[in-house]
């Protein structure tokens, strides 16, 4: 079976995709809705950008960057004597980029959903910003914060545009299910296609299903303020 | 403190599986091979011999010549040796500098036809073809040689215009050939391998009206980390007998001009 | 002792007060928007003033001339809020634990556990906050604040979403953990009945200034808000002298206070609350009376606001008692004369502790 390699790169691309931008995701929103500084409405708007931009805009842009003619492509070809473009990590930062946007949204609601007190109140015991953000801040956001990571996975397996201008369509390297599709289809080999297509859609199924889930479940807990008015004697 | 450790395990298996990623995601010692898109039946099974043979792997990348082409020169792909056809990709080939005459492997010819789903009546020109107002589909000329060999023959007859206003363009010849096959187009011009290997479509007109020869041209991309590995490909593939007769077999044949062939 | 000279200028906003609040309870009071909250930030460290300076015994917590600035975290200040403020994720012994487990083993002063017992807490450890009521989260808030045995505890309106019955008991809760700990506390409210009932000092605050630093009792004229003075509750703390079917004898400040019939037994604990306006005043004792309190004592201060009259009279505890100009002139009442309090039994609400 042909698919398999193909579906596993996919799987690869969007899992290290999706491992990126949780770190950087979860800092950006943070910065977005806790910190206030010259600048973030620039922050906000650079973030949203690949979200705005037709993807294959966004692969051109990155294309410009690290191919051989780009600055940090003139780097990596001082370092490693090839750039980025057309690898298989050209793939993760398509991947990366276009499911960004969407990630750091996620994270943004999450985190806002939080009570500031709590911070406050957990900075008042003695917890240090780091501690407070991964002990109070990050469990309470948990829910949405994966709900977060699982719409930035979904995204990056399907990204398509990006991908095939800065990291081309080499099987075996850079070769994802959606352009794998589109080959197929171009060259008329349509039950395959059909094949690949199926496997997208099962996954993406999945992914939504098991998203909507996490975020309709009823919490565990209450979050303060919902004092009972009419609770036992205390 | 039990929330801390959960995060230490995820950003551990983060960490994870950034580093297996990264490590699998190489793969550059392997050579990579720009072919043109009418070849790319052939070429994998000619790959497949030369592992069987060598033990060794090469990658190959399909689509338009020109596309590739471009590529390789504009875009920083990382192909270590080309098989493409047409004056015009080796020519951008050269002009970056990433190419000599020295650096030639291996050359093929090949011819234009005309196809249609295979039912339909064979034509005797070009002329007669446009005359039916079909939808006709036709490699890019902008992207695929095939494009402009398919112009250079309607241009000799001065049907360029009409038949450009409506055609179907598509990516390379095997797009075209895929636009006949699933009915969204009656007729297209494609290569005769390409017709040859079809079971749905066939050839209707093999096109008399003048255009370039046809030339595939095959080399190593200059100074690349595995060019040498792709030129021993190249070279494998038009000496050894099992891989010239795969070739053969497919309409192709090593009467090029272009390159005395051992 | 903290002492402190901190202004804030903001467009929507300012804040101008000094002081200096020795190891008692202190309060802050004033109407809302007055700056009391900001005023604890500051100390707290949770907002940074514009100039000025903030000092804790020997340690300097910020200083704008000199360029000091410590963080919240550092400053070892506790804090308990309106709503709690506990954990939802966390159950009640993490809760309490949280601050606790992030001092080093040797430098930690208390058994958490022991400090859930004493605030009436053992039975509740692996509750969530969600299940608990209102007076059982403010416990568990002061416990939590406790258990780190901060140089100094913020309460800002701890008591204002509990109901009357639990605001008494939370506010005996404070006092004893004020005589167990000995932790200087500054108690933000706007409610001056629990003002008068807990702290030995207290700074009036109305639009961003100071406007008196004083004993409460003395500050009580000077009050603008005419609802809290409406709705003044006389609270004192007592002790179960007498329990029969049909009454029960609270002694407070060595004066009996009779109350309805209460389902508790001689000997306990409780609360008392009578209001100012449920007092009657006379200026001879009275006979032949259905009123079951009747108690002598001397007038300490009067002062009118807004239409109404006030008289402080001392009968053991202090009462503050709720007139009209009319009856204040009729029956001569001056400063220095005795006077008897009366009142019904069924005017007296008795709380648990």
């Amino acid at each position: 079976m042909f698919d398999i390699p193909i579906v596993a790169l996919s799987l690869q691309v969007a899992l290290v995709a999706t491992g990126l931008t949780l770190p950087i995701g979860l800092i950006t929103a943070w910065l977005l809705v806790r910190k206030d500084f010259r600048g973030k409405f620039f922050l906000d708007v650079f973030v949203s950008l690949p979200l705005a931009l037709p993807p294959v805009v966004v692969g051109y842009v990155l294309l410009w960057l690290v191919g051989t003619h780009g600055w940090v492509g003139q780097i990596t070809h001082g370092l490693f004597g090839s750039t980025i473009a057309f690898t298989w990590f050209a793939a993760v930062l398509a991947s990366s980029v276009v499911s960004f946007p969407l990630v750091v949204r996620s994270f943004t609601v999450a985190l806002a959903g939080v009570d500031p007190k709590l911070e406050v109140a957990a900075k008042g015991l003695g917890a240090g910003s780091l501690r407070t953000f991964l002990t109070v801040t990050l469990p309470l956001a948990q829910r949405g914060v994966i709900a977060g990571v699982l719409l930035g996975f979904v995204r990056a397996l399907s990204e398509f545009g990006a991908t095939i201008i800065v990291a081309g369509n080499i099987p075996g390297r850079t070769q994802t299910v959606p352009t794998a599709i589109f080959t197929r289809i171009s060259s008329g080999d349509t039950n395959s296609a059909w094949r690949l297509a199926l496997v997208s859609l099962v996954l993406g199924v999945i992914a939504l299903a098991v998203h909507n889930w996490l975020l309709n479940r009823p919490r565990s807990f209450n979050s303060p303020g919902l004092t009972r008015l009419n609770g036992p004697p205390s | 403190m039990s929330d801390i450790h959960f995060f230490k395990n995820i950003l551990l298996v983060i960490c994870i599986v950034l580093v297996v990623a990264c490590d699998d995601g190489g793969n550059s010692d392997v050579p990579l091979i720009f072919v043109a898109a009418s070849l790319s039946d052939v070429v994998v099974e000619a790959g497949d011999l030369y592992e069987a043979e060598t033990g060794n792997r090469v990658e190959f990348s399909f689509g338009g010549s020109i596309m590739l082409a471009n590529q390789i020169t504009e875009l920083g792909a990382p192909a270590d040796g080309f098989f493409l056809v047409g004056d015009n990709p080796v020519m951008i080939l050269r002009e970056a500098g990433m190419y000599s005459d020295d650096n030639l492997m291996i050359g093929l010819a090949n011819k234009l036809v005309a196809i249609a789903p295979s039912d339909q009546e064979d034509l005797t020109s070009l002329r007669e073809l446009v005359e039916e107002a079909p939808r006709l589909a036709l490699g890019d000329p902008s992207l695929a040689p095939v494009g402009i060999f398919t112009r250079e023959a309607f241009e000799s007859v001065d049907l360029w215009d009409d038949v450009s206003k409506d055609a179907i363009f598509a990516l390379d010849t095997r797009a075209a050939m895929a636009a006949v096959q699933s009915g969204n187009a009656d007729y297209g011009i494609v290569y005769k391998t390409d017709a040859i290997s079809s079971d749905t479509v066939s050839i209707v007109y093999e096109v008399e009206e003048t255009y370039p020869a046809i030339e595939y041209v095959g080399g190593k991309i200059d100074d690349t980390s595995q060019s040498e590995a792709a030129a021993d490909f190249l070279t494998f593939i038009a000496s050894s007998p099992k891989t010239r007769n795969l070739f053969v077999m497919a309409g192709f044949n090593f009467d090029s001009p272009v390159i005395n062939n051992p | 002792m903290i002492s402190f000279d901190i202004q804030i200028e903001r467009s929507e906003f300012r804040l101008d007060a000094a002081g200096e609040f020795g190891a008692g309870i202190t309060a802050v009071f004033g109407p809302s928007g007055a700056g009391k909250s900001s005023l604890l930030d500051c100390i707290a460290g949770s907002v940074r003033p514009d100039s000025g300076y903030v000092q804790m015994d020997e340690t300097t917590w910020y200083s704008s001339v000199d360029r000091i600035w410590v963080t919240p975290e550092n400053r070892r200040i506790g804090t308990v809020y309106q709503d709690g403020a506990l954990f939802p994720h966390l159950d009640v012994k993490n809760n309490i634990e949280f601050g606790w487990k992030l001092i080093p083993e040797q430098k930690r002063q208390i058994d958490p556990l022991e400090l859930a017992d004493f605030m009436g807490l053992s039975n509740l450890m692996s509750r969530g906050p969600s299940t608990l009521s209102g007076g059982e989260r403010q416990r568990v808030a002061i416990a939590r604040s406790l258990a780190t045995m901060p140089r100094l505890l913020l309460l800002d309106e701890p008591l204002a979403s509990l109901d009357t019955a639990r605001r008494g008991s939370i506010l005996n809760y404070l006092k004893r953990v004020h005589a167990e700990f000995g932790i200087p506390m500054i108690y933000v409210s706007h409610s001056i009945s629990e003002v008068v009932s807990i702290a030995s000092s207290a700074m009036m605050l109305e639009a961003g200034k100071v406007v008196g630093f004083d004993r409460p009792t003395a500050l009580l004229p000077y009050v603008s808000n005419s609802q809290e003075i409406d709705n003044f509750e006389n609270i004192f703390e007592g002790v179960i002298d007498l329990s029969t079917d049909y009454l029960t004898t609270v002694k407070v400040n060595g004066v009996e206070i009779s109350t309805g019939r209460q389902s508790k037994n001689m000997g306990e604990r409780v609360m008392v609350s009578v209001g100012a306006n449920q007092i009657i005043l006379a200026a001879g004792r009275p006979e032949n009376i259905s009123a079951r309190n009747i108690l002598k004592g001397k007038v300490v201060e009067t002062w009118s606001k807004l239409g109404k009259v006030f008289v402080h009279v001392d009968a053991g505890p202090k009462f503050i008692v709720e007139l009209t100009e009319n009856a204040l002139k009729d029956l001569g009442i001056v400063i220095g004369c005795d006077v008897f309090l009366v009142f019904k039994s069924s005017s007296v609400a008795v709380f648990d502790t």
